[in-house]
């Protein structure tokens, strides 16, 4: 089974706008998929649907299993971070561990504990009394410690700075992730999870608008800097996106070969951001 | 095809559920600190008054008039007072925790949004709502009880301290008859569990008012009830929910009160007037309460209120 998350003709709507408007999308095991859209496309509507957090119309199974009707057994084998204030504020750190250890089948407590040796945070202390940093870190240690086969993490870095972001994301390579697991997450930042996503899929106004692999895009989509005179025939090869630059212009294509564009100007690969912005401004 | 793995450690339905149990214990320091208080006041308000007695005694150089007329026929009903008296205050107290915390225990959740920490565990939904109604409706009850027990039992020790060793009191050792004592533990523990589980569908509408509640639960418990009973009002000049309501609350009273064995006596809820046979009804009459068709229409109501508390809380992540 290397389907993770198989979803065809999402539907959810919020009185008259549709969060997810016949959403289709598959995520294979042992990947590492950013779910990238504009705030209201429906990224969270989303990830809920696939965590059983709302109903909604359509066909989505989760490890096999429908997250609408089987939502705790699927939480023995899923994950996830929805974002870093979620932790109770009265938990206490050791009693954090007592209760995980005690409800979830597969969690290691000795792989926690070894985690938060790591970090400033002592057993005694209550998430209150954690900085924002710290919550992120003590819930990172909590869901690693879960032998789980598919992570999601709804902005897990919102509101840290810097430092704890690129840790955040540093630990999850490296103690967390390997090929037998499956991560989906959804950011703002795409640039900074940009070098550890092997999938993308871009959501816009409930639809998928982009299902591709990291790899893939290098190969689907060109970007050609383009001196004013070639601009008008360029313009007229469909290109997807286009800005000024410098007095030059930039242009992007998808489905469009290298060696097409090359007489025109300097060809460029683009970053998932710029992809991104072709893709949201977009008229469909 | 399936990879699921055995489990590394061991869980159950019955391990899961007691410590969600312990959870809310965790959470909540009201369920004890509040009792602590009680006790503390009652204690040392006991001290005071002895203090005082006694200065007041030694005076007058004798006893008071009324205790002449003691025997130790009135030892047990002495007893029976202090401890009638002991359940009431801790009752009331932890009625009002009890109250508050099923009013809030799902609606917090959402506001600080930790349910979506602790829908991210393989718990049901419906085993989180058992385990907050089952802390609220019995564990924190049982803890009053408790409460009530040890405070009865220091306040016998004073009492005997205070008294006992003088002459002309009644002796006070028959007031530590273990078998007396014992008897009216089990007998309020079972009336306490028999009386949460008549008003089992208050406490269901408080949590079902918890988990749907966009905002202020406490008001949303009050106002619908009495919006409908005003709307009644209104169209039929008479409140068919007021008057439901109303004989189901001291529908549990009068049931209990008619199979006393001194009926007519017991308490009277519209004078405040108490004469003390109340607490003089035998566990095998507290059972009587279970042939009651109105207990288990309240029951159903119950049932109904916890089923969509259930449901919602499988809905419902936000306030919105």
């Amino acid at each position: 089974m290397s389907e993770m998350i198989t979803a065809s003709g999402l539907v959810k709507t919020f009185g008259a706008t549709r969060a997810l408007d016949n959403t289709t999308f598959s995520v294979e095991r042992g990947r590492i998929v950013g779910l990238v859209g504009p705030n209201g496309a429906g990224k969270t509507t989303a990830l809920r649907a696939i965590l059983g957090l709302t109903d909604f119309d359509g066909n989505l199974s989760v490890l096999g299993l429908d997250p609408r009707t089987q939502r705790s057994k699927l939480m023995e084998r899923v994950c996830f971070v929805a974002d870093i204030a979620v932790l109770p504020r009265w938990l206490r750190v050791d009693q954090a561990l007592d209760f995980m250890q005690n409800i979830h089948p597969r969690f290691n407590r000795e792989k926690a504990q070894d985690f938060l040796s790591r970090t400033n945070i002592t057993p005694k202390h209550k998430v209150k009394q954690l900085s924002k940093g710290m919550v992120a870190q003590l819930h990172l240690a909590l869901v690693m410690a879960i032998d789980a086969e598919l992570l999601v993490l709804d902005e897990p870095t919102l509101g840290l700075d810097i430092l704890y972001r690129k840790k955040f994301y540093e630990s999850l390579l490296s103690d967390y992730f390997d090929d037998t697991k499956t991560i989906v997450v959804t950011t703002h930042q795409i640039e900074e999870i940009e070098n550890i996503l092997t999938d993308v899929l871009f959501i816009r106004r409930g639809r998928i608008v982009l299902d591709n692999s990291v790899e893939d895009l290098a190969e689907d989509f060109t970007e050609v800097l383009v001196k004013p005179e070639h601009a008008d025939t360029v313009r007229r090869m469909n290109p997807i996106h286009e800005r000024g630059v410098f007095g030059k212009q930039l242009f992007l294509f998808e489905g469009v070969s290298r060696t097409d564009l090359e007489p025109y100007g300097e060809i460029h690969t683009p970053g998932i951001s710029d992809i991104f912005v072709a893709k949201m401004e977009a008229v469909v | 095809m399936d990879t699921y793995t055995p489990t590394r450690s061991h869980t159950s339905a019955a391990k899961t559920f007691s410590w969600l149990v312990r959870r809310e214990l965790w959470e909540h320091r009201a369920f004890w600190i509040v009792p602590a208080v009680v006790m503390s006041i009652i204690l040392i308000g006991t001290i005071m008054g002895l203090i005082q007695g006694s200065q007041h005694i030694s005076v007058a150089g004798d006893m008071l008039p009324e205790i002449d007329g003691w025997d130790d026929t009135m030892i047990p009903m002495i007893g029976e007072m202090i401890m009638l008296a002991l359940v009431v205050f801790f009752g009331i107290a932890t009625g009002i925790v009890a109250v508050f915390y099923l009013l809030d225990s799902l609606y917090s959740e959402r506001r600080d949004r930790s349910v979506l920490f602790w829908k991210s565990l393989p718990i049901t939904d419906s085993a989180t709502v058992g385990s907050k109604l089952f802390t609220g409706v019995v564990v924190l009850p049982l803890v009053a009880l408790a409460a009530a027990f040890v405070t009865y039992v220091l306040t016998l020790f004073l009492l005997t301290l205070a008294f006992g060793f003088r002459d002309g009191y009644p002796p006070l050792s028959g007031l530590w008859n273990p078998i007396m004592i014992a008897g009216s533990l089990s007998k309020w523990f079972v009336l306490t569990l028999v009386q949460q589980v008549w008003f089992l569908p208050v406490y269901a509408w408080l949590l079902f008012c918890s988990a749907f509640a966009r905002k202020a639960p406490f008001l949303v418990a009050a106002l619908v009830p009495l919006g409908i009973g005003l709307a009644e009002q209104m169209a039929y000049r008479h409140s068919y929910l007021g008057e439901i309501l109303g004989s189901y609350f001291v529908g549990f009273f009068q049931v209990l009160e008619e199979h006393s064995p001194n009926p007519g006596g017991g308490i009277d809820f519209s004078t405040g007037r108490n004469d003390m046979e109340f607490d003089t009804i035998a566990i095998t009459d507290i059972f009587q309460v279970f042939a009651e068709p109105q207990l288990y229409a309240g029951l159903a109501v119950a049932g109904v209120f916890i089923y969509a508390t259930v449901w919602w809380r499988r809905q419902k992540v936000d306030l919105g």
